[in-house]
């Protein structure tokens, strides 16, 4: 055995293991079969609230095909061994770029970074695994084309197609984006390679315009799932509006969430308010501000009432604080703008308007990303608590002001309990909401992460019996959050991943599907 | 006038607006030696600055050639910046001091052009000390140490010297004990192979 390995996928003796290697580097070559601890290291850092080990990678490969893909399925399905395939590999808060379970080989498709085509006509693109949002926004710059996507916070360097297999969401229109994507390209366990909807069908010049194709569709079931490689994937791009505006509305209370959704669903249910309206809770706003956590809270212990309260004033942030954005031609927006001003009146809101909020670093990069602008502006949530440590709680609710202020008020106890602020949005889809928190924790500090792990169990359980189920979770939670959506559906899952990948190569673990 | 009002002074100056002086009579050295290391400290965070100054001066005694940069955290927070940092330094190393969001941006924009980050250390400050946490893909736990703060940054300076030397870290025999939560500030230094 490499005298340097240190980790080896579950039952895999090293012997075979390194068979599996030689074999590896024939097909990619030796400089893209990386083993060395230290090449390995971008694939562990995971900031989740368990030991490094626990998803720690024996190797990783960076293939550039589709052909090289398939290549190395043969030779992963002969030795049994799991591979764990990554598009951009910055699902942060997730699990990051490192596997589902220890031991498993990470496939790093970032070398895949072809835009195969963007039609200009229909609105639509086709991407490679490796292509980040940034790469396609400044693809549609440079050729002048008045086409915006949706993207996700972490926009400049995340990917479309890692972001929608993950069922991502974004804040434009499209921001639902595996409803805005259309047609997969996916190479399965056993090396063939499968083209959702039209795309199944040689020479159609419809795949990434008519989603369904003919039976079943099957592009679900690609998505959160460990079922095949996805290598391409189809996006539906927005027409750029020739007015967009932008808007924040702040509130003081925070028991006002209830009128607020209450007020803003029929808006956004009807299209007035077309895109994901988000409602950010003071401690999510403060850090991108910056606020600085320690000038109103030191010691242990999570955050007082209070010292929010006194955060609001210093810096003019409201204890909620909803953006959205109206889309349309002027006249529209004019229109539109007065139905907004009047719900702002009638629910004590102020609106902040992007001319008035120059200068706001917090604003300005929720603008930005409601046109599809990448940013980082949101990675300043990292200095709220300092230490590294994050993982996101993101239960679905409905889009029903009582049962925001109930699971605001069930999350925000929980977290006090062990220490942790509320760092919290909803994020209005239709008729839901993804209620995001994000768990913030020093990493380098042993019993907060001790902590942090079991807030986060309660957390998931408490909502369970309630009825709320996460919509996605970190790598660490997979299997417990897989365990609260009960054993039929898992069953299915089951018998579906016996079918295409009876050898159970295939990210085994990933939302808790393996045999 | 103590080395922060000092560095504070030059800022303001402008005299650190690119590279601080000391490196500067390094910078051709730096880009021909092929083990050079670039050092990029967070302008806005007065540890960090007094960290990448630190480091400079073990590094000039230890003979590595290497060069300052000092970033605002404005700066760090944008791909091309950061990019055009990491570009500096290809084939050879960088230093990062920075506050965590910075740190994160800068490892993963690092990690997406194949770059290794060998050595992470987080610094957490409490009233007069200062802990260190540091892990490195090659040690099995992490090594933790407080010290006080005046003790300028020097062992930590030493740390990254000795990865840098390739000789064998030793663990730091002060007791690791010291602010643990709620320490007024919190930042990140790191060593990454591009
Ligand atoms: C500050 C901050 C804010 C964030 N805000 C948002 C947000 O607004 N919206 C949001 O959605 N997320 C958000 N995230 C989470 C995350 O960073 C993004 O979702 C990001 O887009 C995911 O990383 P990625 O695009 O690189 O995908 P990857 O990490 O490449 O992929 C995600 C997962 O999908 C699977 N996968 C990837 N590629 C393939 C493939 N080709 N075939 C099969 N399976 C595959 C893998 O299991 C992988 O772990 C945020 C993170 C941070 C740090």
């Amino acid at each position: 055995m490499n005298a340097k390995r240190k980790t080896l996928p579950k039952g895999i003796a090293a012997g075979e293991f390194d068979k599996a290697i030689k074999e590896l580097k024939k097909i990619l070559g030796n400089e893209n079969v990386l083993e060395d601890e230290l090449r390995l290291a971008p694939y562990n850092k995971i900031m989740m609230p368990v030991p490094n080990d626990q998803h720690a990678p024996s190797a990783a490969i960076t293939p550039a095909s589709v052909e090289e893909i398939q290549a190395v399925l043969k030779v992963l399905n002969k030795y049994k061994i799991p591979v764990y395939p990554i598009s951009t590999g910055k699902n942060l808060g997730y699990g990051s770029a490192a596997p589902v379970q220890r031991g498993q080989i990470v496939m790093d498709l970032r070398r895949m970074n072809k835009i195969i085509e963007v039609d200009p006509d229909l609105c639509t693109a086709l991407v490679e695994p490796g292509v980040t949002y940034q790469q396609l926004y400044d693809y549609l710059q440079e050729r002048k084309l008045p086409l915006w996507f949706s993207c996700p916070a972490p926009s400049a360097i995340a990917g479309p197609l890692g972001n929608m297999v993950d069922r991502g969401v974004g804040y434009t229109p499209y921001g639902e984006h595996f409803l805005f994507s259309c047609g997969m390209e996916v190479v399965l366990a056993n090396s063939e390679v499968l083209r959702t909807g039209m795309g199944a069908m040689p020479n159609s010049n419809t795949w990434q315009v008519f989603k369904w194709g003919y039976g079943p569709t099957l592009d679900g079931i690609f998505t959160q799932s460990n079922y095949g490689i996805v290598t391409k994937m189809g996006m539906w791009l927005m027409p750029a509006p020739p007015d967009f505006r932008p808007f924040c509305i702040q509130y003081p209370n925070e028991a006002d969430i209830t009128k607020i959704v209450d007020a803003l669903r029929p808006l956004r249910i009807a299209m007035v308010i077309p895109n994901a309206v988000v409602i950010a809770h003071t401690l999510w706003e403060a850090p991108c501000t910056p606020v600085k956590r320690a000038d109103y809270h030191t010691g242990p212990g999570a955050i007082s009432d209070a010292a929010v309260s006194k955060i609001q004033k210093d810096h003019n942030i409201g204890a909620w604080n909803v953006y959205a954005g109206l889309y349309g031609t002027k006249e529209t927006n004019d229109a539109n703008w007065k139905i907004i001003e009047a719900v702002a009146a009638g629910t004590g809101g102020k609106i902040i308007t992007e001319e008035q909020s120059k200068g706001s670093q917090a604003l300005q990069y929720r603008f930005d990303l409601m046109k599809g602008k990448p940013n980082l502006g949101e990675f300043g949530l990292y200095n709220w608590r300092g230490g590294g440590g994050s993982i996101w709680f993101a239960p679905v609710s409905q889009a029903k002001g009582s049962e925001t202020l109930k699971q605001m008020k069930t999350a925000k106890d929980i977290l006090g309990k062990y220490g942790f602020d509320y760092v919290g949005e909803f994020i209005v889809g239709w008729r839901d909401m993804h209620h995001v928190i994000d768990l913030l924790f020093d990493r380098s500090d042993d019993d907060q992460t001790k902590k942090a792990y079991a807030c986060y169990d309660e957390l998931l359980h408490t909502f369970a019996k309630e009825g709320y189920g996460v919509y996605r979770s970190n790598t660490a939670f997979a299997e417990k959050v897989a365990a609260t959506y009960g054993p039929v559906k898992r069953s299915v899952e089951k018998k579906l991943k016996k079918a295409l990948d009876p050898n159970n190569i295939l990210a085994p673990g990933r939302c808790g599907i393996s045999l | 006038m103590d080395r922060r009002n000092f560095i504070g002074t030059l800022l303001a100056s402008g005299v650190l607006g690119a590279t601080l002086p000391a490196a500067r009579a390094a910078d051709d050295l730096f880009l021909a030696g092929a083990n050079r290391v670039l050092i990029v400290g967070q302008s806005d965070q007065p540890y960090a600055l007094e960290l990448t100054a630190q480091l400079g001066r073990v590094f000039t005694a230890a003979g590595i050639p290497h060069m300052q940069v000092v970033a605002g955290g404005t700066e760090l927070a944008q791909v091309a910046h950061v990019i055009a940092l990491l570009e500096k330094a290809r084939g050879g190393r960088v230093i990062g001091v920075m506050d965590d969001a910075a740190a994160v941006i800068f490892q993963e924009l690092a990690a997406a052009r194949g770059g290794a980050c060998v050595l992470s250390t987080h610094h957490r400050f409490g009233a007069g000390a200062v802990r260190h946490c540091c892990t490195s893909a090659t040690l099995e736990a992490g090594i933790v140490w407080s010290e006080p703060i005046s003790a300028q940054a020097g062992r930590i300076a030493g740390v990254y010297a000795g990865a840098i030397g390739g000789r064998q870290r030793a663990a730091p025999t002060v007791p690791a004990t010291g602010p643990a939560d709620g320490g007024p500030a919190s930042l990140v230094s790191f060593l990454i192979n591009t």
